[in-house]
């Protein structure tokens, strides 16, 4: 089929119609993906038979300014009036789901969460100490690291997230991404870590594969505590 | 017919230059890396078939002899899979960000009565702040929707 002459003008035109001028930058994609991956975490906490899920600040509960978190930073900052969500399932230990959190590895190193779980315990130590204090890792039970790729991700990230795994001991740990990743993907499995690939909205099937795995680490903390 | 090299080309260039002048330059980036790559396999070669250098003759005559071996290889894509990997990346930049931003402010507003914006800040300067507002993304849904038309049309004549 012949290219129609004006297709590609039209394109052009449509690409500068249809983008939200605040959301090109590819950090702000990495950030609302976080934000969406924090939804379902969310949504497998309900599934897994969460009896409370609340939307809070350090200063507020149902905040109506919701404020994500888009570099890593620590539990006690108060730079900004950062929101969270805090989880619980009767008889067991309240959590809390957190963007863009340093924790500490077992060597001391910190390391970023982009999204993670962490009992609340550990967060108010963390939040309420006089000093800055990073949570550990031991007592994060979920995390992810979350990539929004337009292109093939480079094996690096791949490298770097097992350099995070072999430093940390978190329940669940997941590499999760929008697109697909042969290399990683093939590193990952592997290695036997966690990942999961086509995530995004219209990818149901991914998606649920998805939750459910998370719904599975909410299970194995209902048995361990 | 396909598109001619030439007009994939123009094509390719076209829409790398859109991209940029709408600030999506990583994501010609990505899609510029992932080319220079090239297509990663395995695969067995024949060490006969690759000339060694700095080897004396009698280890070039026993390589030669040996079975296939298996190298990780790379492939250079086509043209046409240049400007295929291109739409793809665009689609994810435009489409995936709307339908990501779309799905966090649903999920948001349905969660937390009285939610008037959902913020995105930074500790410190170095990142710039961003907020998502349901009415704006929502009111880009029919210019999305045209880029994704428009898009589709251009794969089909690829």
């Amino acid at each position: 089929m012949p290219l129609r002459p004006t297709l590609l003008a039209d394109i052009q035109t449509a690409l500068g119609h249809a983008l939200i001028p605040s959301l090109t930058s590819v950090s702000a994609a990495n950030d609302l993906y976080e934000a969406y991956l924090f939804g379902i975490i969310i949504q497998a906490a309900r599934a897994e038979g969460a009896n409370r899920v609340d939307f809070r600040s350090r200063t507020q509960t149902n905040p109506t300014v919701f404020v994500f978190r888009t570099s890593p930073g620590y539990l006690r900052s108060t730079t900004q009036d950062y929101g969270y969500a805090e989880l619980e399932f009767h008889g067991k230990p309240v959590l809390e789901v957190h963007l863009g959190v340093r924790i500490a590895g077992a060597s001391g190193v910190l390391h970023e969460c982009d999204v993670c779980v962490l009992l609340q315990e550990e967060a108010n130590v963390c939040r309420n100490s006089p000093t800055t204090v990073a949570p550990r890792s031991a007592r994060v039970i979920l995390s992810v690291e979350a990539k929004f790729y337009a292109g093939d991700l480079g094996l690096h990230l791949g490298r770097e997230f097992l350099g995070f795994l072999s430093d940390t001991s978190i329940d669940k740990s997941f590499f999760v991404v929008n697109r697909t990743s042969d290399s990683i993907e093939k590193l990952l499995s592997h290695k036997g870590k966690l990942w999961e690939h086509n995530i995004s909205p219209p990818n149901i099937t991914d998606v649920a594969r998805l939750r459910n795995a998370f719904q599975t680490g909410f299970k194995d903390f209902k048995a361990k505590y | 017919m396909a598109l001619s090299a030439g007009e994939i080309d123009a094509a390719y260039s076209a829409l790398a230059q859109a991209a940029k002048q709408y600030g999506l330059e990583w994501v010609v980036e990505q899609v510029e890396s992932q080319i220079a790559l090239g297509r990663i396999r395995t695969g067995k070669v024949r060490a006969k078939e690759v000339p060694l250098r700095g080897t004396n003759d009698d280890e070039v005559e026993r390589m030669s002899k040996g079975r296939p071996l298996k190298f990780t290889l790379s492939d250079n894509y086509s043209t046409q899979e240049k400007l295929e990997i291109l739409i793809q990346a665009l689609e994810h930049a435009v489409y995936g960000v709307w339908l990501t931003a779309s799905a966090v402010s649903t999920f948001m507003k349905d969660n937390i009565p009285n939610l008037t914006v959902v913020e995105f800040l930074p500790e410190g300067i170095s990142k710039k702040p961003f907020t998502v507002v349901d009415l704006e993304i929502r009111t880009k849904q029919q210019a999305v929707e045209h880029f994704q038309a428009f898009v589709r049309e251009l794969k089909e004549a690829i």
